[in-house]
Order: C-alpha cells, then structure tokens, then sequence
C-alpha cells in the first residue's frame, strides 16, 4: 500500500516536472524579441484604397496569378482590410483591384487593363480596357 | 478598453445570473464562485450572441435600444437569481457553509505552487502570440472575424457575409464568434482589434479556470491543480487561444458539458441538466463539429442512463437537458435554412463512400493520429503517453463514479472516432488538411480528456466532498 503511494506521488511529480519544464520553455520564448507582425502590415497597406472604394458591394481583386498559398493569404487579409466590400478573385469585373506587393508596377496585360490610380505598395485600382 | 468593458462586463453579468439561477439547489454559490464565473463566460457569450443574431433578424443593426434590452434582461434574471436564493436560504435548502480544514495537504501546496508558476508563463506566453500577430491567425481573419465585419459594418447590409457574388468561404460555419465580435464592436462604435483578442484570452482562462474548479469540487483541489497545469503547459493551447480560433470556445463548451453532467451525477438538479444542455447547445452555435459532439451526447446518453437506470430515468433526465439546448438548435436550424451553403469536407455522399473503400487514406490518417498522439502539444517528452502512465500508476476509480462520467468517456471516444471517419471521408486533399488542422481538432478535444483523466485517475489526496464520496454514501 505504502509503495502504491510512492509510486503515484512519483509519478504525478514526473508530470508536474515535466510540465514546469514545459512552462519554462513558454518563458524562454517570451524573452526572444518579436518580428514585425507582417499580417497587420498587410493589412494596413490597404487604408488608402478603402476611400476611393465604394463603402459596398461586389469588387473583382487579382494577386499573384498562380493558385498557390500566398495568393490565397493575400487574397483573404485583402478581404479582411476591405469588407463589408465582397471581393471577387476574377477580373471580368470593374473597378479592379490589382494587388501585387512584390512589384511597383502590375504585372498585367496592358492591353486589357489600364491603371486608374496606383496607390504604391503593390496596390493598383484597375479598370477593363475597352479600347475605346 | 472602457468602450469595450460595459459589453464584457454584460456578458458575463447575463452568464453569471443563467449559471445562478440554474445552479443546483443544494449548493451554495460562493464555494463554488469560479466554477460559476467561468461558465458564464461562456454562457455569456453564448446569450448575448444568440440576442444578437435575434436583434440582426428582427431590427438589422444593433444599437443603443439593443444595449437596453440587455440590460433590461440582466436586471430581471438578477433579481429572479437573488430571489430564488433568498427563497432556498429560508426553506433550509441549502446545507451552512462548511469550515475548511485548518490546514491544506502538502501534496495540495506543491500542486498550486507548480500551477501558479505555470500560470505566470502561460500569461507572459499568451500575451507574446498577442503582440506577434494583433488580427490573429488565418481563421480569425479569413472566417470568424471576417463575418464580424459584415455584421458589424454592413449596417443593413450584414447578409452580404453569405454573400455567393465574392470568394468568401465557410458561409456555412456557425456564428457565435463572429456575433460576439461584431456585437462588441457595436458597443464600442469600431472595429477595434482588441475586441477578438478579448474574447479569445476569456475563452482561453475560462477553459482553465472551468477545468481548475470542476475538478477541485468534484475531486479534489491537487487534481484540479494538476490538470490545469498540463493545460497551460501546452503551448499550442495559447497560440490557438491568441490566434483568435473558434476551437478554444468549442473546446470550452465540450469541457462544460462533461463538468456539469459530472455535477448532475453528484446534485441530481435538473437545472445542472439543463445548463449542460445549455452549453451543448453553444457548441453547435461556435462550430459545426458541435453537431458530431450534439449526436454523441445524446447517443451515449440514451445508451448508458437507458441500461442502467431504465427509460424513465432517462426522460426524466433528457427533458431539462433538451430545454437547455433548444435556444441554440432553433437559432442554427434557422440560420441553416435561411442562408444556406455547401460543406466543403461533403459535398456529397457518394463522394464520402467513394473516399472511406479506399484503404490507403484509412492508412494515412491512422499513421497522422499516431503521430499527434505522440507528439501533441509540442513537449520535450510525449505527454500523452507519460499521462497514460500516471493514470496506470495512480489507478483508476472506475464503479465509484455513476454512469454520468462514463457518458463523457464514451462521448470523448466517439469524438474521436467521428473525427477519424471525417478525415478518411473527406474529398479535400488529405495530406494538407491533416496538417492544417489535426492539431486543432484534438486540442478542441484536450481539455476535455485532461478532465476525464484527472477525474477517473485516484487523486494523490483523500476525496472530500465529490462525486465519489456522493456515490459511495448513496
């Protein structure tokens, strides 16, 4: 019986050690200085173009063209900034929004878009080009 | 802050007065004051987002009317709380407070100085995984938060949140965060960050608190120490508490459904029952996984009160429960028929079947759960494992507890299972969808188990007034 209860005071000492070690770990990384918060970055980038905005309604939003997980984060913190505006990942509609933060200029074909204003940082308002 | 508090502070006031007037009869409500304050913030939140998306339905925008009509509510559940203890108090009800022994076990002392200095590094971590990233993660920014703006913003546009025009996905999920957010934001006139990170840090010491204090009343205090201990010593826990995630809540109210129907194994209070069904409810109103929770429940309910205590037993039981739960039910059936959408894990049965004959991803998934069970949380040593020796070690009280505790095992079980067949069912990729979100689902679930461990493990101190000593004397 005595060793019974060795043995669970043992062995909720092991888990509380554990824990504490666990615990101690949380308090070294506490200490490690922290990195911009890229995703407010991002999403702050898009206070200028919200004005020139309509306050509601559907607005297409092209970012980097592949389908990958950038485009998708990009296209989801976009949506964040922007809402209650309801963004559409397609450019068949106007005005566009073109939000390409790697490069100054978009990387669209000229011949079907224009730029309407460029607002820096990546951030382009767009409109379809119909040659006339 | 203080345009943000008044709405905190009605949250909890509403939570605090549903847990008082449904609190057992027998039991007097200062001893257990955290047990009580941490349930209502769940059920404050739960409440006031369920008046909320009632107020969106029938007026549009909520204002200082709706403010108002909280308010109105908190006045009048408070003085029916006030008089239902007054009347208990002079009918004798409830037993004199007892006199706590003059001193506390040794083994109590190093439980709470180990949990206090866990606290201390769970806050400071918790606050870090704050400031690394105010809007949270990708679900409170791509899901939960970003229905809030639409609510919130939209005025009497809120529906464009399931608008079928844009990109927006998971228009089908559940709506008590964003709600919540969005009402928040209503009283404070702006979209302030602060407001879901206010929420997600009172989920996050709810659930601690909740488990701390179901465990130190239904067992003892070192096994309440001990449990929340190994929470907060979870640093993943945090994260998805700081990222703003619906898990936490959810996790929440699966761990208050277990806790109470714990209490109702010890009081026998229908009111116990119907806060139980109260916050089973809520789970099915913060995620749709709440629903698998909702069918467990009520399968593993049926199942053992039926067998062991007979059809009427369970009817008597299963009426309060249902009461509890009906708010919540009619909101999500409305909000499922009025605005409805596709699961993207099912788009159809047949896709489903055709994904559970193929054996390879059965093989995937199985191999996944394996490794989270080793590796969960993150620790230095695999905790799941080294808990599963401390409870063959300590020794399980299997007969002692009644059959309440053991609907929750089973129900604990069954979550797992059905989580399980959802992973080998889905359509989506499957590698991906692992990774993304393995680990939540089971930290939806850790809570929980810690729970139902340090509650059936034989605690390191004698049981004084709990669920064992109740079943032993019955």
């Amino acid at each position: 019986m005595k060793l019974r209860s060795s043995l669970r005071i043992a062995a909720a000492l092991c888990v509380l050690g554990v824990s504490l070690v666990s615990g101690f770990e949380l308090f070294k990384l506490v200490r490690n200085p922290l990195a911009p918060d890229q995703d407010a970055l991002y999403i702050a980038r898009f206070d200028g173009i919200k004005k020139a905005l309509p306050t509601r309604g559907v607005v297409c939003y092209v970012t980097t063209s592949d389908d990958s997980f950038a485009a998708k984060k990009n296209y989801f913190l976009a949506q964040y900034a922007l809402a209650p505006l309801v963004l559409r990942t397609a450019a068949d509609c106007d005005p566009l929004i073109g939000d390409f933060p790697a490069s100054s200029i978009p990387p669209l074909d000229s011949r079907r878009f224009v730029v309407l204003r460029n607002f820096g940082n990546g951030l382009t308002l767009l409109g379809r080009n119909t040659g006339r | 802050v203080i345009k943000i508090l008044p709405s905190i502070l009605l949250a909890l006031g509403l939570g605090s007065a549903v847990a008082g007037l449904f609190w057992p009869r027998k039991r007097r409500l200062l001893p257990d004051l955290l047990f009580v304050l941490s349930l209502s913030v769940g059920l404050g939140f739960g409440i006031t987002s369920l008046l909320f998306f009632l107020w969106l339905l029938m007026f549009g925008p909520a204002g200082t009317a709706f403010a108002l009509c909280e308010f109105g509510l908190l006045i009048a559940l408070s003085v029916l709380v006030v008089l239902k203890r007054r009347r208990l108090q002079a009918d004798s009800v409830m037993p004199a407070p007892l006199r706590s022994p003059a001193r506390r076990p040794l083994v109590q002392w190093i439980t709470g100085v180990v949990f206090f200095l866990t606290l201390l590094a769970a806050g400071g971590g918790f606050l870090w995984f704050v400031r690394a990233a105010r809007y949270g993660g990708w679900d409170a920014w791509g899901i939960w938060n970003l229905r809030a703006k639409f609510l919130f913003l939209g005025g009497p546009f809120w529906q464009d949140a399931f608008s079928t025009q844009g990109s927006l996905s998971h228009r089908d999920y559940p709506l008590l965060i964003p709600t919540s957010v969005a009402r928040l934001w209503s009283y404070a006139g702006a979209d302030v960050s602060l407001a879901p990170i206010l929420i997600g840090a009172l989920f996050t010491a709810a659930t601690a608190g909740l488990l701390l204090s179901s465990l130190s009343t239904l067992r003892t205090k070192s096994q309440g120490f001990m449990a929340t201990t190994v929470l907060l010593a979870n640093s993943y826990f945090l994260v998805l508490g700081a990222a703003q995630y619906a898990d936490l809540p959810l996790g929440f109210f699966f761990l208050s459904t277990l806790a109470l129907l714990c209490l109702y194994e010890q009081t026998r209070d229908p009111g116990v029952m119907a806060l139980a069904g109260a916050t089973a409810g809520l789970a099915i109103w913060t995620k749709n996984e709440g629903l698998l929770f909702l069918a467990g429940l009520l399968l593993a309910h049926c199942l053992i009160t039926v067998r062991k205590g007979g059809v009427q037993a369970y009817l008597r039981q299963l009426l309060p429960l249902a009461l509890g739960l009906a708010p919540a039910l009619l909101a999500l059936a409305y909000f499922k028929i009025h605005f409805p959408s596709s699961n993207d894990l099912f788009p159809s049965l047949a896709i489903a079947l055709k994904m559970l004959g193929r054996i390879s991803r059965w093989r995937v998934v199985a191999k996944a759960f394996a490794h989270q069970l080793l590796h969960f949380s993150g620790w230095s040593v695999p905790v799941i494992p080294l808990l599963a020796i401390y409870a063959a070690v300590a020794g399980i009280q299997w007969k002692q507890l009644g059959n309440l505790p053991k609907v929750c095992l089973l129900l604990l079980l069954w979550m797992m299972a059905g989580y399980f067949l959802v992973y080998v069912a889905t359509p989506l990729p499957l590698d991906w969808l692992l990774q993304t979100s393995l680990s939540r689902l089971l930290t939806q679930l850790w809570p929980s188990a810690l729970f139902l461990i340090f509650l059936f493990t034989h605690p390191l101190e004698p049981d004084s007034d709990s669920v064992v000593a109740n079943s032993v004397s019955r």
